[in-house]
């Protein structure tokens, strides 16, 4: 390899978070040679830090699995747990210091393929969607978490989640979860 | 990549300049520039944390231009390799450091405070760039963030996530790869969009 010959991205990728399936000897003496492969690394490092900062600063949402979350846990982030059966409503307890609100939603029998969650207010108008979220085959459970501050902000009320599955003729509801948010500061 | 640059003097005349201390100060200040992201990101790839990679880097610099003004490169237009050479003999001078220090906590100190300094890594700010990588984060699917947090933050190899998520490990590194790409595109498109 030579500084000519450019390593790909997705090679670098790999090599930044110490997973490469090349010798990482071979990766660093391009890199000392290569301006525009450092560059790229650098790249790819910059959007890395902010991935992280994000999290930290509770200021992200996503998909989850359990091992995301004992990561949160280990950097003392609050979490702020429901679990929800289809069906059923929780009533959301959301404090000032919590970082993020974590549903864990129970999956209804028979929940195959892609699922997207669809996130309504009271009136029915779609705040959110998330399509093809992530599920937990195994625990037949998706989870879900997002930063608490904006739901902390909101006034009392109740959202619905709605799991739907996307079909050409349309979505086909798969279960519905209730959360009855009291805004804290009408505590 | 090659070819020689009027603006960008290549590395041997970098030295050479160096050796004998012509513009010495400026030439110096252009190899810091030229490798001092490059030895800084080796450091966090091996250190896993931005301040001992700091540490490094400004070892390495100090002792690569120490060695250059003591005429002490044999071929000057290698000068990426020789820095290269630096990293490793002074990473593995820490590591060897550490793992004495490791040592000695363990048999004569508290061992858990030992390992507490050892793990710590604190991320440096990006602040200008951390509403873009949010606003692309949002747009990109849920699996494809779920990928990038497990990968970045959570610290998951391809064969972790690919328990986690109960797909295959090459299918994760496809994944991981494709949504980073994704989100890198949207982030320079918005950088594009500020200037």
């Amino acid at each position: 390899m030579n500084s000519t010959t450019h390593l790909d991205a997705a090679c670098l990728l790999d090599y930044y978070l110490g997973d490469s399936t090349m010798s990482d000897h071979e990766t660093e003496e391009h890199l000392f040679v290569c301006t525009e492969c450092g560059a790229l690394l650098d790249s790819i490092h910059r959007v890395g830090v902010a991935i992280v900062e994000l999290v930290r600063t509770g200021e992200v949402g996503s998909g989850a699995t359990t091992a995301l979350l004992n990561r949160m846990s280990r950097d003392r982030l609050n979490l702020r747990h429901y679990i929800l059966e289809p069906g059923a409503t929780v009533a959301c307890t959301v404090a000032t210091d919590d970082h993020f609100l974590v549903g864990r939603f129970i999956l209804p029998d028979g929940a195959l393929g892609r699922i997207d969650l669809r996130v309504v207010d009271a009136g029915g108008i779609e705040l959110t969607r998330i399509d093809d979220i992530t599920v937990d085959a195994q625990r037949r459970e998706a989870i879900i978490f997002l930063p608490a501050q904006p739901i902390q902000e909101e006034a009392s009320g109740v959202t619905q989640y709605v799991l739907v599955s996307p079909g050409s003729e349309g979505d086909v509801e798969l279960a519905r979860y209730s959360i009855d948010h009291t805004s804290p500061r009408e505590v | 990549m090659k070819g020689e640059n009027p603006t960008r003097p290549s590395d041997a005349i970098l030295v050479a300049r160096i050796e004998q201390d012509r513009d010495r100060p400026q030439a110096e200040a252009e190899l810091c520039a030229r490798f001092r992201q490059r030895v800084y990101l080796y450091g966090v790839r091996h250190l896993h944390s931005a301040s001992d990679a700091e540490d490094l880097t400004h070892d390495v610099l100090a002792k690569v231009i120490e060695r250059v003004r003591a005429g002490g490169m044999n071929e000057p237009e290698k000068l990426g390799s020789f820095v290269l050479g630096v990293c490793r003999t002074l990473l593995h001078e820490r590591w060897r450091i550490e793992s004495r220090r490791t040592k000695i906590l363990a048999k004569y100190g508290d061992t858990r405070a030992a390992a507490a300094d050892a793990s710590t890594s604190e991320p440096e700010a990006s602040t200008a760039l951390l509403p873009r990588v949010r606003s692309c984060l949002e747009r990109l699917g849920d699996r494809d963030r779920t990928v990038l947090l497990l990968s970045f933050y959570a610290e998951l190899d391809a064969t972790a996530l690919a328990r986690e998520l109960a797909i295959e490990a090459t299918h994760v590194r496809v994944i991981r790869h494709r949504a980073l790409g994704r989100l890198r595109a949207c982030v320079e498109a918005l950088e594009e969009l500020a200037k």
